[in-house]
């Protein structure tokens, strides 16, 4: 039987050789534009950061190359600027994660009940992130102003004065401060595409649900929240990588300080490369390529841990 | 065999096409070549006079050679010829309505006299500028023919991105720590002149004559106070409610080690601060620990503002001359490009009373009178722009001294032209009588500073610690000492 199987495919293999060939031409055609693009855009340049950061590479001798193995990876690995940048951006990925991904699916959840004026609140929710990291780190930097912003007014009007504070000044509270902007600007995006999500649940998987005596809440963390699995996943992960490259924002408002307090991955890069003046090309690379790893590695280990076996399909 | 034959045309074709992008890319990236302006001799570097910033009235007359500015050769040649130049000029000062008028007239100037040339000037800030500025020079293509530099990026000297200014500028008019300041090591690794100051800048303390006044507080006659008696001012300053110093790092990140420097100037003179800069001296050097346990003690004394983190250069001069919320500010004496313009552009109020201390005399110190001096900015042209001599020949109309007296009144920026001070025309004049009485007996400082003498990494440890940390209330003296002790030692070349 097994072998007659083999037969008959073979058969049809050959039958579909003579009538019907692959159109490569047609392949390589249209493939071509996107396999430029990628190859120019995203491997050539990726392979050359590799390559960059076993050098010593100086942009002021027409990128003149000098290999000295992974003596960067040595320097880098004894650079304490480098591990507390590498830690404010995790802690920022992190702490993120648990805000700015939960409130959304809050915020969306209100949204699909249909709540008054929910058109407004989408809009209105939505918009910091059409507002581009310039413009919100004014913004941001008039409210946290410690004489006339208006979180310090605010907490001096309720007689909480003492608890003004200079914000972006002060070690403890900048790295905060930064987190809740970009929670701000990016919790109407996941709320949107939550609500989008929630919209293409059918509805009679709820009816049954009510039918079977669910109340709202049971319905909403059963049945709803599991369905939302692989969007909250995907979330997620975006909401992880793009706060490990936070780089704008902090350019902005603190440049790093006070004291590094402040200070990215993504910062510290462009400090090395164009403003302490060296340069050398090779060791921001090294840190470049050693973030790479790092967000690689955590979002493959991400992955895996939260999207589970089962797919749940509708 | 035919699919094999596809399937291989389908790899080479793409393979083709990313050998090709690549080879594009790599392009890019000829070696540059190093500047072939013939080295020059080094001029002293002993420190300037002490009124090299603007010809007091009293020397005038020595001061004020009338001659013309002689452009360079090349330029002269251009000027016969029938072909079209079209330069670009990329230059801080966006801000700076004076600085603007004053440069237009320079560029106008030009242009009637080389009526092929033409000069666009493109105003922008810094610290944008340095990011823009390197990339187009990294790229090798791109950059302006004229721009904005200073020593702090003295490594695109030594790139061969910056023209030697040697031949081509009129330094017989100028002052002599504006040569000097624009000194610093080429391709070739010995000293040439790569920038023309813009301005000279001298560390001032600027402070509010009503103020002090209305809090009791005698200025003495040299205008310095003693180590104790400065801080019973601060003392008194904020005991009213207000800030000693307008200075905030909001946008910038030096305003902040303005009086720290000084301090370390007066208490070891230049010599010994430059070897302390250079590492040569710890940091736990009793001397500095002194000063910064005084730095500490008046910052404990909220001598800084509330909003030290956040408030901006501009919003700084309105802080102190307008809401009068700081009794003093330390600030180059390029406080007058900001502060000299009319009240609804940012300016100081007409009835404002402006005066000038001299930065505090520190017990036993060695520098104490001493004083910084910088260009406030420079102009500069680029080593390979296909222009260059032309470009040094724009850069050349800063030296003639018409238009340099004419830049102290319009925009109340000392010069190193030297000029004739009798002959300034300005809504201020009472300002540069004041400024001349408080440079006297002072021997200037050149090329002295942190970002001068340290390694980048230094610097940046400097500006953290020192600028943000101890001013910012953020450090002790102690915790500030042992993290530049380690930065030091960790950066060292």
């Amino acid at each position: 039987m097994a072998t007659g199987s083999r037969t008959s495919l073979a058969t049809v293999r050959r039958a579909r050789g003579s009538t019907h060939r692959t159109p490569w031409g047609a392949i390589v055609l249209f493939m071509a534009p996107a396999a430029v693009l990628y190859l120019g855009l995203t491997l050539y340049p990726t392979f050359m950061t590799f390559y960059n950061s076993l050098n010593h590479l100086r942009s002021d001798r027409g990128m003149s190359y000098q290999f000295i193995g992974f003596q960067n990876y040595r320097d880098l690995f004894q650079d304490d600027v480098f591990f507390a940048a590498a830690a404010h951006s995790l802690i920022w990925a992190a702490v993120s994660l648990f805000l700015e991904v939960p409130i959304a699916l809050v915020l969306a959840l209100i949204l699909a009940n249909k709540i008054r004026g929910a058109r407004f609140f989408r809009t209105a929710w939505f918009t910091p992130v059409l507002i581009t990291y310039p413009v919100v780190g004014v913004i941001w930097l008039w409210i946290y102003n410690y004489d006339w912003g208006v979180l310090n007014v605010l907490l001096r009007t309720v007689g909480l004065g003492s608890l003004a504070t200079a914000w972006l000044g002060t070690p403890q509270t900048a790295l905060p401060a930064l987190i809740l902007i970009t929670t701000w600007m990016f919790v109407g995006f996941d709320m949107v595409i939550l609500l989008a999500a929630l919209h293409a649940i059918p509805q009679d998987i709820l009816e049954a649900a009510a039918i079977d005596g669910a109340t709202k809440y049971q319905a909403t963390l059963n049945v709803t929240i599991p369905l939302l699995r692989q969007t909250l996943v995907n979330l997620l992960i975006l909401c992880f990588i793009g706060k490990m490259k936070q780089f704008a924002l902090v350019y902005v408002m603190t440049r790093g300080g006070p004291l590094w307090a402040t200070e990215t991955v993504a910062t510290y890069v462009i400090k090395r490369a164009f403003e302490w003046q060296t340069l050398d090309l090779g060791y921001p690379s090294a840190i470049a390529v050693v973030w790479f790893i790092v967000i690689l590695g955590c979002t493959v280990i991400f992955g895996r841990l939260l999207r589970g076996r089962d797919s749940v399909e509708y | 065999m035919n699919r094999r034959l596809n399937r291989r045309s389908l790899v080479a074709g793409i393979g083709m096409v990313g050998a090709a992008l690549v080879a594009a890319c790599s392009s890019g990236t000829s070696p540059s070549a190093a500047s072939t302006a013939a080295p020059a001799q080094a001029p002293s570097s002993s420190s300037a006079a002490p009124t090299a910033a603007v010809a007091k009235p009293a020397s005038a007359a020595n001061a004020a050679p009338a001659a013309a500015p002689t452009a360079a050769p090349q330029a002269q040649a251009a000027t016969g010829s029938a072909q079209k130049i079209q330069m670009n000029w990329w230059t801080h000062g966006a801000e700076e309505v004076n600085k603007k008028k004053m440069l237009g007239i320079l560029v106008d100037t030009y242009h009637a006299k080389h009526p092929n040339e033409t000069v666009t000037i493109t105003w922008t800030q810094m610290p944008g500028i340095w990011q823009q500025l390197q990339a187009a020079f990294t790229a090798d293509s791109g950059y302006p023919d004229i721009f904005w530099f200073d020593r702090t990026h003295d490594q695109w000297a030594v790139a061969g991105w910056v023209a030697d200014l040697t031949n081509g500028i009129n330094w017989s008019n100028l002052a002599d720590w504006g040569k000097t300041a624009g000194l610093m090591p080429g391709p070739d690794g010995k000293d040439h002149i790569y920038l023309f100051p813009e301005y000279a800048s001298t560390g001032e303390l600027y402070y509010n004559k009503q103020m002090f006044k209305d809090f009791g507080i005698n200025v003495p006659a040299n205008a310095q106070f003693g180590e104790a008696d400065f801080k019973t001012v601060v003392q008194t300053v904020t005991g009213k409610g207000v800030a000693a110093f307008a200075n905030a790092n909001g946008d910038r990140t030096t305003p902040g080690q303005n009086l720290p420097t000084y301090l370390l100037l007066s208490k070891l003179g230049q010599d010994d601060m430059v070897k302390l800069y250079k590492g040569q001296i710890p940091w736990t050097d009793p001397r500095v620990v002194a000063v910064f346990d005084y730095f500490e003690q008046l910052v404990k004394l909220h001598a800084y503002p509330a909003t030290f983190s956040s408030m901006t250069l501009s919003e700084s001069h309105h802080y102190f001359h307008t809401e009068h919320k700081a009794a003093m500010f330390p600030c180059p004496s390029w406080y007058t490009a900001r502060a000299f313009v009319s009240v609804d552009q940012g300016g100081q109020p007409a009835d404002f009373q402006l005066g000038f201390l001299e930065y505090p005399a520190m017990k036993d110190g060695q520098g104490i009178t001493q004083k910084y001096l910088a260009p406030g900015g420079a102009q500069t042209a680029a080593a390979k722009s296909k222009y260059r001599d032309q470009a040094i020949a724009v850069v050349n109309g800063y030296t003639d001294v018409d238009w340099a007296t004419q830049w102290v009144g319009v925009t109340s920026n000392p010069t190193a032209v030297k000029i004739d001070a009798t002959k300034i025309k300005s809504n201020y004049p009472s300002y540069w009588n004041d400024y001349f009485k408080a440079q006297d007996g002072y021997t200037m400082v050149v090329n002295s500073d942190p970002s001068n003498v340290a390694t980048p990494g230094q610097y940046d440890v400097w500006v953290q610690v020192v600028s943000s940390g101890l001013a910012g209330g953020l450090l002790t003296a102690q915790q500030a000492i042992q993290q530049l002790d380690a930065g030091w030692k960790k950066n060292a070349k």
